[in-house]
């Protein structure tokens, strides 16, 4: 019973986060209680393998794509865009070919309609936008 | 009104992450840049971990910082800027859990992409995708809080702001986390 009170405030314990006069209690049950410094052991453990799970590494090209993504916003609404936003959107519109060789990789450019254009033959849709031009 | 977190209303001198923030709220791209290469992993990983993503993940925190950016200028410094930053990548996990439904536990770690562990070392790399499935497992606000306060750091009064609770509460949801946790992984 007195182990369960002692044990709730383990996890506030081990994060340094209870007030100094709990602190002090919990430090001096600890001292004399085998069960809670296990307990407390086996918190930590808990911790490190939390840490110790794998981490993602961002993308090589993952502040770029953000800052992409901005001046394209930017380049959209170019009346509320400040200097600094309209200079650094003209830049990357210069320098997108140059990522593009280095990357090898093209951005894909599509018309809405492509996207959806793609139907079996025979079908309504395909009949449809055979008939509007945007069949491929 | 953007964090609730903290107290104040000026931005304090010398804080690097202030006058980032400030920076960018003025348009300063190479300022924002810099606050992306610090905030970016840690964010990240957050994302991965709370989500189990791993191929969503990149996508969510580019929108994190794209809204950052965005909101930047609106910033009210009542709190740290982490915290602020913490709070919009779980609103938007939280938004891509609900869309999908359920966590999306990883069924086998893929090394592509993640740090890679002792090469042949079987054995770790089961024990990490267990203690991954583990913390799939967790509630969602258990999860959070966990992640936070053991990867990330954050002390109970900012877990508590970016997940909109009180302090109390963060201590429950940690201490709980934890004895799930372990229950979990002792049965392994």
């Amino acid at each position: 019973m007195e182990n369960d009170r002692f044990t709730s405030r383990l996890s506030a314990f081990k994060d340094g986060e209870l007030d100094e006069n709990l602190r002090e209690e919990v430090s001096l049950h600890l001292r004399g209680c085998e069960a809670c410094r296990k307990e407390l052991a086996e918190l930590e453990q808990v911790d490190s393998l939390v840490r110790e799970t794998p981490k993602l590494e961002p993308g090589r090209f993952f502040s770029l794509n953000i800052v992409a993504g901005i001046s394209a916003e930017v380049r959209q609404h170019p009346d509320s865009a400040s200097f600094p936003e309209r200079f650094m959107a003209k830049v990357l519109e210069l320098t997108d070919p140059i990522f593009e060789l280095i990357s090898g990789r093209r951005h894909k450019e599509t018309a809405a309609l492509d996207e959806f254009g793609d139907f079996p033959p025979l079908s309504m849709s395909y009949a449809y936008f055979h008939l509007i031009g945007q069949h491929r | 009104m953007i964090d609730p977190a903290g107290c104040g209303g000026s931005f304090p001198k010398g804080d690097r992450d202030y006058d980032l923030i400030r920076a960018v709220g003025a348009g300063d791209i190479p300022a924002f840049e810099m606050l992306i290469e610090r905030y970016r992993g840690p964010v990240l990983n957050f994302i991965f971990k709370y989500t189990g993503d791993r191929f969503g993940a990149e996508d969510i925190a580019q929108e994190v910082f794209l809204r950052v950016y965005r909101a930047a200028s609106e910033f009210e410094p009542r709190g740290k800027v982490s915290t602020w930053i913490f709070k919009i990548a779980y609103n938007l996990s939280v938004n891509e859990i609900v869309q999908r439904s359920r966590f999306c536990p990883m069924t086998e770690i893929d090394d592509r992409g993640l740090e890679q562990a002792e090469p042949n070392d079987a054995a770790r790399k089961e024990l990490q995708q267990e203690v991954m499935e583990a913390i799939g497992q967790l509630p969602e606000k258990q999860r959070a809080a966990l992640l936070l306060r053991v990867n990330e750091e954050l002390s109970y009064a900012e877990i508590g702001a970016v997940l909109s609770t009180s302090i109390s509460s963060v201590e429950s949801l940690l201490f709980r986390a934890r004895e799930n946790l372990r229950k979990m992984l002792a049965q392994h």
